[in-house]
């Protein structure tokens, strides 16, 4: 049986883009004909690999995969929350001061060009409700309530999404790493469960065949060879990531200490309608992945999802943070490379 | 902030801050849902249709009122019950249950629309057709999590189709009818211009003779028997007509009075009796002493008798027999006419007594008629609250006819027979031409004849004439006017219908200069070929006394003028 395979979206930005942009404005026209330079080339060595859906490798997002919607808006502040990550360093968000919230750009005005290039799907990502909703500040903003920016920022993701959707992206994944950071943050659970409800709120204003296009991307949050929640146990996350209501998991397992429990937590949890992508190459292991291993994890997985709700994936983004030249290109292709091609080689055996 | 932890710390409060409007956001969210969810539900209840859901296994989840006006159940009763409890369904032609639309919904996963011809059957037993469809209900995720059934009460629906069904065969049927009864009427026409053209043949035939004054005595006499019989028999042909119209527009009225019944079949006997005579046909009576009075009007039931003797004697061949017979029914007293004649055929036997309807309807039939008779037979009878019906074996089988009347409900004073009316019509009818037994003598009496028809003024002064009345003549009204200023007449006998100015004219111009000149009123026949109801309470209002129709008995007319005169028949 074919087993669907798909990426999860970045990929390094070549070092000229990145030494275009040095210390520009990433919206700077001058840099276009990089931007599609690296798109064509991203979408070719994609298609390269016998990759079924392809990406455009997030080469526009200029800053990361979590701010590329508001990244220049007036009313926001560069000092919003530090994402700490294992590796010492931290992320930070942008910190609304003032209403209304509104997306600066949306990703869809990033298919235009990648639908031009390519021969096969493309897959569009999203960031999540939940990730934006931490741009709100602990103190309220006089004149904008929180209820406010909340209702607001519902209606600007659902419009990103469903422009996606118009526009024929294969898929639209929702990246929605913050859901083990949530966990780290408040074991109890109560903090994840409010992003999964604002999340849901979020999906249900889409009907059942469009949420069959939609899916919800997680794992601990990769930069520079480090992650944000790695050490919280996917047992934690995955009942409540299974409420959300999209058709479409990718979930990072190649990277995980413990691939079968989270296997068997997937199979307690996951629903008849939904496909399940596991990650089956991880893009901070430096090591490429050998289509036979990837062959292997496959077939491990088949045992605890049914096969026809069975995807393959990447753990992450090879580079959701634009500046991480942790990877090359070259090896985030390999890797890709190796995924299409063990999940081809475990197709033909199941 | 300047350490991880209090990052994480501050990161926390946001987001606790955040999962507060979260949740009232889905708060909203789900109150909207519930508001949609209400308002589907009222929206349900509230439609036209019958609306029932089931779950994924088939069992009633909601109905709404018209569902449980149709099915008899309660929503209480039927929640969890498996829709074919609920929904009862057969086909109505095979009456063999139908499958349940729910299973068969959940089955195709799509619309199932219904067979036609369904009958509901309710808790009750009552049994409705429907129309009805069933479509899956699917949640969020596109599954099939139950089914929406839609069914509506079409008895209305097919009561107006057969209704239209009954209006179009009614229609179809009146046009059929109407078809029929233009071709009788074709064919009524053409027997009528033959039956009225015949006597007139001979009238105008014999009258030529006449005049060319050629004819021997005993020619002459046989010319004039000739024309007056064949005017007798055309003046019956107008009366039958006429009566059919006077029936047809309810303007017939009948003089009822308690009469022997006996009397009136007696007369009509006798009056046939010389017809069948001719043709050596026995006519046998048998009568039933016990026949009770019956409230009729004695000239219209001899009429009937006379009508259904005629016809025995018509369709009877020589050496036949008629037998006539008068007993008590019960209640009744029935007159029957049998004989041994022609028969009538099981195809013609239900529309004897239609207008217009012969028998033989082709132009070569063997006998004459206008086919009148029977169906004014039935209408005079029915007038009488009496019933006529006719039975025969067949062609060649004989006939019989059967009236029944109803017996008169009063006790007649003992001992008054001689009260009841007699059947004979009075003198003047049965009386033969100028040959009067007893003329009224109207010597001394001067009677003004109106009419511009010149053979009519003569044919009245002859007969009036022969009474020794003096007689003078006007051919207008203007003409009369004068006369009547210096003749004074004791009778005023005019034509209405007149050239210039007409006999209402005359009468109104005569009354008013009597009234004028506070004279004596003179009395006047109005004697007119406009003969219906109408012409004769017109006359009668317009101040005439007396209205007679042409053409008149020589007989009638003296006695009426007699009357008017004030001069009695001899005793």
């Amino acid at each position: 049986m074919k087993i669907p395979t798909e990426p999860i979206g970045s990929i390094p930005r070549p070092l000229s883009l990145l030494e275009a942009i040095g210390d520009r404005d990433g919206t700077d026209p001058a840099l276009t004909p990089l931007y599609e330079a690296a798109i064509r080339d991203t979408i070719e060595r994609f298609e390269a690999t016998g990759s079924p859906v392809v990406t455009d490798g997030e080469q526009r997002k200029y800053h990361n995969f979590w701010t590329y919607c508001v990244h220049g808006l007036e009313n926001t502040a560069p000092d919003g929350f530090k994402i700490p990550f294992s590796a010492g360093h931290m992320r930070r968000m942008l910190r609304l001061t003032a209403g209304p919230f509104r997306y600066k750009r949306t990703a869809d005005s990033y298919l235009d060009l990648a639908l031009s290039y390519a021969h096969v799907p493309v897959k569009q990502a999203v960031i999540s409700p939940s990730a934006l909703s931490l741009m709100y500040p602990p103190e309220e903003i006089p004149g904008y309530t929180r209820e406010q920016f909340i209702d607001d920022l519902l209606r600007e993701h659902e419009a990103e999404v469903r422009a996606c959707l118009l526009k024929g992206a294969h898929k639209v994944q929702i990246d929605f790493t913050e859901g083990r950071l949530a966990i780290k943050i408040d074991p109890s659970g109560n903090l994840l469960q409010s992003f999964i409800d604002l999340n849901n709120l979020a999906l249900s204003r889409f009907n059942a065949e469009e949420r069959m296009r939609i899916g919800v991307h997680t794992c601990p949050g990769g930069d520079r060879d480090s992650t944000h929640s790695a050490e919280v146990d996917y047992a934690e996350l995955l009942p409540h990531l299974f409420q959300l209501m999209a058709g479409n998991f990718y979930i990072a397992l190649a990277g995980e200490k413990n691939r079968l429990e989270v296997l068997k937590t997937i199979r307690a949890h996951m629903k008849p309608d939904h496909r399940v992508f596991v990650g089956v190459v991880a893009p901070m292991d430096p090591r490429i992945e050998t289509p036979a291993e990837v062959c292997e994890r496959v077939l491990e997985a088949a045992e605890y999802i049914p096969v026809a709700q069975l995807g393959t994936t990447d753990d992450c983004g090879f580079s959701p943070f634009s500046d991480d030249t942790s990877r090359t290109r070259d090896t985030a292709f390999a890797k890709i490379g190796a995924r299409v091609a063990g999940t081809v080689m475990a197709s033909e055996l199941l | 902030m300047s350490t991880k932890d209090d990052e994480e710390q501050l990161l926390r409060s946001v987001v606790q801050q955040n999962a507060q409007s979260i949740y009232h956001a889905r708060r909203r969210a789900d109150e909207a849902l519930r508001k949609q969810s209400d308002w589907l539900r009222v929206t349900l209840s509230s439609i036209g249709d019958a609306v029932i859901t089931t779950d994924v296994e088939g069992r009633v989840t909601f109905m709404n009122r018209v569902a449980e006006s149709l099915t008899g159940w309660t929503p209480d009763e039927a929640m969890g019950h498996p829709l074919p409890d609920i929904f009862q369904i057969l086909n109505e032609e095979s009456r063999q249950p139908v499958e349940d639309p729910a299973l068969q919904t959940l089955s195709a996963g799509a619309t199932v629309g219904l067979a036609n011809h369904t009958i509901l059957i309710a808790k009750d037993g009552t049994e409705r057709p429907i129309d009805d469809s069933a479509a899956p209900i699917r949640n969020e995720q596109g599954e099939v999590v139950g089914t929406v059934l839609i069914f509506r009460d079409i008895s209305e629906r097919k009561r107006m189709e057969l209704e239209r069904e009954r209006l179009l065969a009614a229609a179809q049927a009146a046009q059929k009818e109407a078809e029929q009864a233009n071709r009788l009427k074709d064919e009524f026409l053409a027997t009528a211009s033959h039956e009225l053209r015949t006597p007139l043949t001979a009238v105008v035939g014999w009258s030529r003779l006449l005049r060319t004054g050629k004819l021997d005595a005993e020619n002459s006499a046989r010319a004039l028997e000739s024309i007056e019989r064949n005017a007798t028999l055309q003046t019956k042909l107008i009366d039958d007509l006429l009566d059919v119209s006077r029936i047809i527009t309810g303007k017939l009225t009948l003089d009822r009075r308690p009469l022997e019944i006996a009397h009136v079949v007696s007369d009509a006997v006798n009056t046939v009796r010389p017809a069948a005579d001719a043709k050596n046909i026995a006519i046998e009576t048998s009568f039933d002493a016990e026949a009770e009075p019956v409230l009729g009007d004695a000239n219209r039931l001899q009429q009937v008798v006379w009508n259904l003797l005629s016809n025995a004697v018509k369709f009877t061949p020589k050496n036949g027999r008629i037998e006539v017979a008068l007993q008590r029914v019960n209640s009744e007293v029935q007159v029957s006419v049998g004989d041994s004649g022609e028969g009538i055929s099981s195809e013609f036997l239900p529309y004897v007594f239609d207008r217009f309807s012969q028998g033989d309807g082709k132009s070569t039939r063997s006998h004459s008629g206008l086919g009148l008779g029977l169906a004014i037979v039935r209408q005079l009878v029915e007038l009488h609250g009496g019933t006529v019906k006719a039975h025969s074996d067949g062609p060649g089988r004989g006939a019989t006819f059967e009236m029944r009347l109803p017996v008169l409900s009063i006790n007649l004073v003992p001992g008054s027979k001689s009260a009841l009316s007699h059947s004979t019509l009075a003198g003047a009818r049965t009386t033969d031409g100028l040959s009067i037994e007893c003329p009224p003598r109207l010597d001394g009496v001067r009677v003004l004849v109106v009419d511009d028809d010149f053979d009519t003024r003569q044919m009245l002064k002859a007969v009036l004439s022969e009474c020794q009345a003096d007689v003078i003549t006007a051919s207008s009204a203007a003409e009369a006017i004068k006369e009547i200023e210096q003749r004074k007449p004791d009778v005023l006998v005019s034509d209405l219908g007149m050239p210039e100015q007409d006999g209402y004219e005359l009468i109104k111009q005569v009354r008013k200069t009597e009234s004028a000149d506070n004279a004596a009123r003179v009395p006047a026949v109005a004697l007119t070929a406009y003969a219906k109801a109408e012409d004769r309470v017109r006359a009668l209002a317009g101040g005439y006394q007396v209205h007679l129709a042409k053409p008149v008995e020589p007989a009638e007319f003296v006695l009426v003028v007699a009357n008017l005169a004030g001069r009695a028949q001899c005793s």
